[in-house]
């Protein structure tokens, strides 16, 4: 491509003699698995407002420039969001039922901010419905040593709205909050969702469960497994079939704030231990700094 | 700078108004000075050469000093005595006798005069820059310097954090840091090695100064014709490092290097105008032969092995083939002086470097490195389309010099300089095809073979059925290859660089409880930066070790929503990048005793990305320069003197081009069943087809591809630029004639660096400096070097020369520099080494530049012949250093060889290298101004074949460093027990390269 220096020059010299700052970040949201906590706002005593909190799992993604520039618009972004229980309960009816073919798994939605405001969030207001329509699966094995339990029909809706991502240099989009509609069946319960990245389990007295595998996974920059439920790839693969004993049951855990510390969610966010699912969360409403 | 008092020989006092001279075949025309009320006298700006300087005075007798020898960047002290014309004597002659200690300066270095360089073997054939003797080559002279992947190493940096300066401007290249353009030495008058101390004038730099001045036409017509070559047939034997469970065999051997060249200078217009021109071919070439070999079975179908327990191998016959790998290098330089009238002086040179390598059957030689390029690990696993690039880097600089004095007495001058650099660079497929484009190999994707079990009959017929398995081992893999690769040439890129320059620099001299040079600059420069880069075939594919499976190892591209990407062929960005500097400084001599040399330099440099946007700004390089100079022989014999500099780094623009500018790229993973890449075309049908694309690869809401690196940057609000403090503290003493020894300590330690880190395993990153500001939580980047250095010069006199140093050295830290050694990855600012938290654990300790001893010496003797038969000139230099420390390294991901298994540098040291060199020269004068110079080197007399290299992949398996124990406490990184007869690397800890062989250059140099 041709440049012409002096023309640069004039441009650079009139940027540069007033930028000593660094240029703000573009909106965005961290890739990965977040730990919600949902804390109800509205619903009666129904199934459906019997959430305390779940595994999300986070994408985004991008526009091209235009039909004929496919170079993306990074400034163009959509945050997409799948709950763990649909990527589990599709996990476990593979094979075995076919969910409904209108439906989506994820909650996805235009960033409407270029930058985020001088609050420091990014906001997503308006976001597809996740949902997930299954027919009742029987319990059946997956391999040697892995049974996937019975699960009932499922007919449930997540409408995530006013999504406000925390997005500055010293937090690039791991923490946010969101309203949800949670639809059960004929059900109807809203939420606030308060969610941070990554996963961290913070009961006092460890015992191997599905939380804390996913948490120490999704630390590890790889996939969670989804509740322990998926096939485990080195046994199948084995051939000789030598199934571990089931975990020996364990004293009741205790929530601990401090195992939230130095464990890999950012330094600066103030953090408790949820106690209904002993896993670290938000303490207080985004911005959740110390 | 000279300087110097006058004094009346007979009472002691200074003599005022006495006119000092001086002229010298450096100097076009004679510079005057006219001494002051105290005696004194100072003459700024004199190039380096040898002088002849005369006092004269009234009622005085003339004085003369001749064969002064002066050097670039150096204050010498040259005082004499007059002696009153009632004395009746003759006129007073001295010949020689330079003061050899720089007295106006703390700084660290060498000066390397022509004198040194025609008179020792320097710049080893096969070396960087060695074809055409570049003055980077002969920088190792330096005492502790050391050369590394890309260039000579200074005080613990890495070489791309050098500042390369010709004619007073940089020559870097801009996307990297390195030396873009490397002259020969048969250009350059002299070069100034300022390893440490600098003043403020020098800045942008966290490394050494390379200050090289090019030679200049002058009254009388000199010139030179010279021809070196290096002929292949007397190379030493080389060992072969053999890589276990492999049959592919290769040894390089030097075919030839050679250069031949020409240069001139004159005047155009005698006293006015002068001219110099240079031009200098290279070519370097190397003869790569291939063979491949079959592991022997025994009458039992199990492996043969020697005594030692290793397997044994046998040569296939009809597999040899021989391959070069050549490059082809111009040279050419031309410059003109104007001396516009006794004040004004202005120079304009210009002078490139065109290197051309690889292509139409032949491999390439890297413009970055000097060495062969063959392929991943450098041993042609691989097919020609596959492995093979065309290379360039191209440099072409134009400079303009004002040299002005703005009154009368001489004690204000202005020197200005303007210059313009055009760089490019890249590595381009073998057939010249385009990037982007999807036709000839830029089309192709490459492959690259993991599974272990392949056998090179996979890839390549082989004779005579000889890997055909025995027949009671019909299992056998006889001909096992590993890390092999088909199809295209993978990764392309190619940057166009423009720069402009411009600096200045007032000095004035005056006298102020002492005397004072005062200098004020300014510095700036912009650079245009036109990348293209991308993968042919728009991707290449990885055979997974692991399961039977082909993932995209590299695609550019992002997804629009779930499992919906795009892919984009190539990448092309324009980026910018804009310095500003500004410095002061004073050198105040007080009774020509203490020089304090005291400064301020402040520089600023923003980054532009694409669209002209602001994307990293690293202002506030303030960096304060402090020296004490004690003479305490006050006639510039000794010095005591210590120096405490604060350097920021010019930051390259590679990052800027890349990451700054947004470099998404996409992961998938294809079923072998349906695609199979070794076919060209399945890879843009087959493979492409969603059937191919299996739901692996993905997090959710993704199940089959995995978008990262995606966004442009993040950077820290308060973002320290690049920094690193020094401290020197030295002695030096003249104990002979033209003879003097030194001493000096010095510590260096980084203050910040900029990397990129991830908080999310790599998905999103940001730029900060690690363990400050928001990456405070991230380990601190550390490098400590501290080094003992002492050097003997002794200048040409008697008929002798030397330079000699032994340097006892500490480089200890996390963080090698601009390069990471272990495994070459060039990323500035980019490198793995603080990515993510997984990579952490074991890396503090012994950098790879660790060498704890440094021996150099350099040496020439001059012994002139009887009766007009010329003289002989024999000369020597010993290098041995200590060896370096090596690691055990483990893989993580994407991060091979990034995971430190045992602390840094547990790993066996290499071995001491040692290399003893000779160079006999004959010389004979033809006439007054003509004459012939024969010379023969031999680098490497002894041909000695230390290790250079350990392979120091402990296991390419995913694994976590062990904290407080050993390697054999090393577990998965899934928590599952590691298997050393599976997963251990056989060829850890085994050499990889040798030292370079013995190696002959004649040269033929005629002078007129």
């Amino acid at each position: 491509m041709r440049t012409h220096p002096g023309k640069s020059v004039v441009i650079a010299l009139g940027l540069g003699l007033v930028a000593c700052e660094q240029p703000e970040p573009r909106c965005n949201v961290a890739h990965g698995s977040f730990w919600a906590k949902y804390t109800l706002i509205e619903g009666d005593d129904g199934a459906c407002s019997m959430l305390t909190g779940e595994q999300l799992d986070i994408q985004s993604y991008y526009a091209p420039r235009s039909k004929t520039d496919k170079r993306p618009d990074f400034e163009k972004v959509s945050i997409a969001i799948q709950p763990m229980t649909i990527t589990a309960a599709l996990g476990n009816a593979a094979g075995m039922a076919e969910p409904n073919a209108d439906d989506k798994a994820y909650s996805m939605g235009l960033i409407t901010t270029a930058r985020p405001g001088s609050d420091g969030f990014c906001r997503a207001d308006k976001l597809s419905a996740a949902r997930l329509r299954l027919p009742a699966v029987d319990e059946h094995p997956i391999d040697m040593c892995t049974t996937a339990p019975a699960a009932p029909e499922y007919d449930i809706k997540y409408e995530f709205s006013r999504v406000r991502v925390y997005y500055t240099p010293s937090a690039i989009g791991t923490q946010f909050e969101a309203d949800l509609t949670y639809t059960q069946d004929d059900c109807v319960a809203k939420y606030r969702v308060s969610a941070v990245f990554p996963m961290v389990p913070c009961a006092a007295t460890p015992a191997v469960d599905a939380g804390m595998a996913g948490a120490a996974a999704a630390d590890a920059g790889v996939a969670p497994p989804d509740a322990g439920d998926m096939p485990d790839a080195s046994a199948a693969a084995d051939g000789g079939v030598v199934c571990p004993p089931p975990p020996p049951p364990g004293p009741d855990p205790s929530p601990d704030d401090a195992l939230c510390e130095n464990a890999g969610i950012n330094p600066d966010f103030a953090l408790s231990c949820d106690p209904a699912t002993m896993m670290c969360v938000l303490a207080k409403a985004a911005p959740s700094l110390k | 700078m000279l300087r110097g008092r006058i004094e009346d020989a007979a009472s002691g006092a200074p003599v005022a108004d006495a006119v000092v001279t001086v002229t010298s075949p450096s100097l076009p025309a004679e510079e005057i000075a006219v001494t002051d009320t105290t005696g004194a006298y100072r003459i700024q700006d004199l190039p380096p050469g040898l002088y002849t300087l005369r006092v004269e005075c009234e009622a005085y007798q003339p004085y003369a000093h001749e064969a002064l020898d002066l050097h670039a960047d150096a204050t010498i002290q040259l005082d004499a005595a007059l002696l009153p014309e009632t004395l009746q004597a003759e006129e007073i002659v001295v010949i020689g006798k330079t003061p050899t200690v720089d007295v106006g300066s703390s700084a660290i270095g060498l000066n390397i005069t022509s004198e040194l360089t025609s008179s020792v073997p320097v710049a080893m054939p096969g070396s960087k820059g060695g074809a055409a003797r570049s003055f980077e080559a002969i920088a190792e002279m330096t005492p502790g310097a050391q050369s590394d992947a890309f260039g000579v190493a200074f005080q613990g940096s890495s070489s791309p954090e050098n500042r390369y300066l010709l004619d007073g401007l940089s020559v870097s290249n801009a996307t990297y840091g390195v030396l873009a353009t490397p002259l020969s030495i048969d250009f350059i008058k002299e070069v100034s090695v300022i390893s440490g101390g600098y003043l403020p004038e020098y800045g942008r730099s966290t490394g050494g100064i390379l200050n090289a001045i090019t030679k200049t036409g002058s009254n009388e017509f000199h010139g030179s014709t010279f021809f070196n070559i290096s002929p292949g047939g007397l190379e030493g034997p080389r060992k072969t490092a053999f890589r276990e469970g492999d049959s592919i065999v290769t040894s390089p051997k030097l075919n030839h290097i050679a250069d031949i060249g020409a240069d001139i200078g004159g005047p155009l217009v005698k006293d006015k105008l002068w001219f110099y021109l240079g031009l200098d071919f290279a070519r370097t070439r190397y003869d790569v032969r291939r063979s491949l070999r079959r592991q022997l079975f025994g009458s039992d179908g199990m492996p043969e092995t020697d005594s030692a327990g290793n397997p044994r191998w046998q040569n296939i016959p009809g597999t040899e083939r021989t391959w070069a790998a050549e490059q082809n290098m111009l040279q050419a330089i031309g410059k003109l002086t104007w001396a516009v009238n006794d004040a004004h002086r202005l120079t304009l040179t210009l002078n490139g470097v065109y290197p051309r390598s690889g292509g139409n059957g032949d491999f390439g030689i890297s413009p970055l490195t000097g060495q062969p390029l063959l392929g991943n690990e450098n041993r042609l696993n691989g097919t020609y389309d596959a492995i093979a690039h065309r290379y360039s880097g191209n440099s072409t600089n134009a400079i303009l010099k004002w040299a002005a004095e703005l009154n009368e007495d001489k004690s204000m001058f202005l020197d200005t300089w303007l210059g313009w650099h055009n760089g490019s660079g890249g590595r381009l497929p073998s057939d010249g095809s385009a990037i982007g484009s999807m036709s000839g190999l830029a089309g192709i994707s490459n492959v690259w073979w993991l599974r272990p079990g392949h056998s090179i009959t996979d890839f390549e017929r082989v004779p005579g059925g000889a890997c055909d398995a025995p027949t009671n081992n019909p299992e056998a893999n006889v001909c096992p290859v590993t890390n092999y690769h088909t199809g295209g040439p993978e990764f392309i890129d190619q940057q166009i660089m423009n720069r402009v320059q411009a600096r200045s620099i007032l000095t004035k001299l005056f006298e102020g409880l002492g005397h004072h040079i005062f200098k004020v600059g300014i510095d700036s420069e912009f650079q245009i930066h036109d990348g293209k880069r991308g993968y042919t075939g728009a991707r290449d594919y990885v055979e997974y070790p692991d399961f039977p499976i082909f993932v995209d190892g590299r695609v550019y591209g992002y997804l629009t929503g779930p499992d919906q990407p795009v892919v984009l062929d190539s990448i092309h960005s324009t980026t910018r990048s804009l310095s500003l500097g500004a410095f002061v400084q004073d050198s105040w001599n007080i009774q020509d005793r203490v020089t304090l040399n005291l400064g301020i330099r402040y520089d600023a440099q923003f980054l532009y990305g694409p669209d002209n946007a602001l994307a990293m700004s690293l202002p506030n390089q303030w960096s304060p320069r402090i020296g004490v100079v004690y003479d305490p022989t006050q006639s510039g014999r000794a010095k005591f003197y210590t120096n405490f500099a604060r350097y920021y780094e010019s930051v390259p623009l590679r990052m800027l081009d890349r990451y700054l500018s947004g470099e998404p790229l996409l992961m998938a993973a294809r079923d072998p069943s349906v695609c199979n890449p070794l076919i060209p075309s399945q890879q843009q049908n087959e493979c492409l087809s969603d059937a191919a694309v299996l739901p692996v690869a993905g997090y959710p809401p993704n199940a089959k591809y995995d978008a990262f690196s995606s966004s442009t940057s993040v950077i820290d609000p308060a973002l320290r630029p690049p920094s690193t403090d020094e401290f020197v503290l030295g002695v030096d003493y003249e104990i002979m004639e033209d003879g003097r020894l030194g001493l000096a300590y010095t510590k260096r330690w980084l203050n910040d660096t900029i990397e990129d880190m991830s908080r999310d395993g790599g998905s999103t990153f940001f730029f900060g400096n690690p363990g400050r500001g928001i990456a405070r939580d991230f380990p601190t980047a550390q490098r400590r070097y501290d080094a003992f250095h002492l050097q003997f010069s002794k200048r040409m006199s008697h008929g002798w020369i030397t330079q000699a140093s032994y340097t006892l050295s500490w480089l200890r830290g996390n963080y090698s520099g601009l390069f990471r050694p272990e495994d070459n990855q060039f990323d500035p600012h980019q490198s793995a080494d603080f990515d993510i938290k997984d990579l952490y654990t074991n890396r503090m300790g012994p950098l790879p530049g660790d060498r704890r001893h440094f021996i150099k010496l350099f040496g020439a003797k001059q012994i002139d012949l009887p009766s007009d038969f010329g003289y002989l000139m024999p000369g020597l230099a010993v290098r041995a250093y200590s060896g370096e420390p090596t690691n055990f390294l483990g893989a993580y991901g994407p991060y091979v060889d990034n995971v430190y298994i045992e602390p840094r540098g547990s790993g066996e040291r290499l071995p001491w290298t040692c290399s003893i060199d000779l160079r006999l020269a004959y010389g004979i004068k033809l006439d007054k101004d003509r004459s012939i110079a024969l010379t023969v080197d031999i680098f490497n007399l002894f041909n000695f074949q230390s290790i250079a290299a350990r392979d120091e992949r402990y296991t390419a398996s995913n694994v976590r460093a062990v904290q407080g124990g050993s390697a054999a406490d090393l577990t998965n990184a899934d928590g599952t027990p590691f298997d050393p007869m599976m997963q251990r690397n056989p060829n850890f800890g085994k050499a990889t390269a040798y030292q370079a062989p013995r190696i002959f250059r004649f040269g033929l140099k005629g002078t007129f």
